[in-house]
């Protein structure tokens, strides 16, 4: 692995990162961990993200990185304070990166989904909830065959994505971007279910491509992707 | 018998064995909350074909559901009120009284306050 990128520093990337730092540091699989954002903490985030009242106005990434980087020092820990874009993606995410995509929309899924499709070595891991469910995507390539089915295969929603990239929005775009109701607990699900799925995949025993679950049923269900 | 995926919901009932995949999304909407042109994967592979291929008794048949995004959700949003609508009307439930318990100087016994 030459390098693991967190997408998304909000309600699940945010509660990923520390544990994610943690396991780096600890296994020594990776010495290097970027975090993506192009978000800033405000007061409305404190019900549910991982966010310090000092850090009100700060961007979310820059935040995550000082944190990590005084309790993690042997990983070289840094801050991409923007959005990823068609621009920036290139230099970001390299062969045999391992990328944990957090975001809310499907136009940067399939930004994504797309550019790996690409390379031949990589680990791609989407998570995103709705209120009380929510799924996990693994694209998992290796020396250019795909064990599992990119993002896009069969969801048409980031096949075909009607949102937008919020690097192609304007800062009136953004602040008027409707938010949904979310609730932690579902976010630290999704949170949990990628870590599990990047355990698998490093331990070579990952056999599933998608796994949903719902935190009121407690039902979660890992199906094949190809 | 066939088995009938959508999310985390799952069927596995010999009765769907025979039935077309029109009938399975039609009849099975409701119950396994088949999301509105849901893609279809028959045993574990993009199905092309139309939808009036029947089911046999080893097939897999699932209905994709989308991925999440920003908390919407078919789910019922009556666990958290909502900020996004203002004009939501109040549920029609009587308010129920708040007991707080509070320690009494003389060690008499508690005090029970309705709210």
């Amino acid at each position: 692995m030459k390098r693991t990128l967190i997408v998304g520093l909000g309600g699940i990337g945010g509660y990923l990162a520390e544990p994610l730092a943690r396991y780096l540091d600890s296994s020594g699989l990776c010495r290097e961990l970027v975090l993506a954002d192009g978000d800033v903490y405000t007061a409305s985030n404190n019900d549910r993200q991982s966010m310090r009242l000092e850090e009100l106005g700060v961007n979310k990434a820059i935040a995550h990185a000082k944190r990590l980087s005084r309790s993690f020092p042997r990983i070289s820990i840094r801050s991409c304070p923007e959005y990823v874009s068609e621009r920036s993606i290139d230099g970001l995410v390299v062969e045999e990166s391992v990328i944990f995509l957090c975001v809310d929309n499907h136009a940067t899924r399939k930004l994504f989904s797309d550019h790996c499709r690409r390379l031949d070595d990589v680990l791609l891991i989407s998570a995103g909830n709705d209120l009380t469910d929510g799924n996990v995507q693994v694209y998992w390539k290796v020396n250019g065959i795909q064990r599992t089915a990119p993002l896009d295969k069969h969801h048409d929603e980031i096949r075909f994505p009607t949102d937008r990239n919020p690097a192609e929005l304007t800062c009136e775009e953004l602040a008027s971007l409707p938010g949904g109701g979310q609730i932690i607990f579902t976010n630290l699900t999704a949170a949990s279910l990628a870590l599990n799925a990047f355990y698998a995949a490093m331990t070579s025993k990952l056999s599933y491509g998608e796994v949903y679950f719902d935190v009121l049923t407690g039902r979660s269900n890992a199906l094949v992707r190809r | 018998m066939a088995r009938i995926i959508c999310g985390t919901n799952e069927l596995d009932d010999a009765r769907w064995d025979g039935k077309t995949i029109a009938e399975i999304r039609r009849e099975c909407k409701s119950f396994l909350n088949i999301p509105d042109g849901a893609r279809v994967l028959l045993n574990d592979d993009e199905f092309v074909g139309t939808e009036d291929r029947a089911l046999g008794s080893d097939d897999e048949l699932e209905f994709v559901k989308a991925s999440g995004e920003k908390g919407y959700s078919p789910s019922p949003r009556f666990l958290i009120p909502s900020r996004e609508e203002p004009n939501r009307p109040e549920p029609d439930v009587p308010a129920r009284p708040i007991w707080i318990w509070t320690t009494p100087d003389n060690d008499s016994g508690g005090i029970a306050i309705a709210a």
